[in-house]
């Protein structure tokens, strides 16, 4: 594949969806973030909403033993992406709960109110998370 | 904010002061999975002895997850409606409020004098 001098990516596969293993990973994004040049604000957005997505792996998409996920993220000029995909069950947020102050589900809620733009999709396979961000 | 390369343990500063009735706990670091259970003991152990008004002094904090958030709104549960006050002056720790209306319920403030106003006997 060809990368265009102006796009920057990082990929990392096969990370173990851990505590410990998904703050390094946070560490990664956020150190590409900002050596791609992104404004800090933009690059803490990126890195809240890439690892609550990464969390809500950890949390929900393996129960018993961590799986895996892959994380990979491309700047362009003028956008960012960020795509989490897992090959797990996605649980989404248990909306039987009705105390307003419950925050099963927020981890979720910050994915979309950080992203620009956040897409889930789910199927036999797993999840993929694809989050956007338009740099001005 | 975050070194590249970070420690992956545990490495969350946490403590606590009492003013009068008020139990303010100041904490440093990055909240996230390897660190919301510890914060989570730390401020059950906080609560059962019960104070009037509980300050969470967040400035030193420079990532927060959800996680963090859950150990918060738990706090709240347990206390007087008002009593869990956040200090917050960034938006790294600020925004997970606002963004998921969190900030409803616990309120904010800019400094722990600000947060402690009004409290009888916790001076200041």
């Amino acid at each position: 594949m060809d990368v265009q001098e102006d796009t920057r990516a990082l990929s990392c596969h096969g990370i173990v969806a851990e505590p410990g293993a998904l703050r390094a990973l946070r560490h990664r994004l956020l150190a590409w973030a900002l050596e791609s040049g992104i404004p800090d604000d933009r690059a803490h957005d990126i890195v809240l909403a890439g690892y609550e997505a990464l969390a809500n792996v950890a949390d929900h998409a393996y129960p018993g033993e961590p799986g895996l996920v892959d994380l990979d993220a491309v700047c362009r000029p003028g956008s960012v992406e960020v795509v989490i995909a897992d090959h797990g069950e996605w649980r989404p947020p248990d909306d039987t709960e009705d105390d307003p102050v419950s925050v099963r589900g927020r981890g979720l809620l910050l994915v979309q109110a950080t992203a620009d733009r956040a897409d889930v999709r789910t199927s036999s396979d797993g999840t993929v998370v694809t989050l956007g961000w338009q740099l001005d | 904010m975050a070194s590249a390369d970070g420690q992956d343990m545990g490495d969350l500063e946490v403590s606590v002061r009492w003013r009068g009735p008020a139990a303010v706990v100041t904490v440093g670091g990055e909240i996230d999975l390897v660190t919301a259970p510890e914060l989570g003991e730390f401020v059950g152990g906080v609560l059962e002895r019960e104070p009037g008004v509980l300050v969470v002094d967040l400035r030193a904090v420079d990532f927060l997850s959800s996680s963090g958030l859950q150990v918060l709104a738990g706090a709240h549960r347990q206390l007087d409606a008002g009593a869990l006050r956040v200090v917050s002056t960034s938006s790294i720790t600020s925004r997970p409020f606002t963004t998921t209306g969190l900030d409803e319920w616990i309120s904010l403030f800019p400094s722990v004098d600000q947060a402690l106003a009004g409290v009888a006997g916790a001076g200041g």
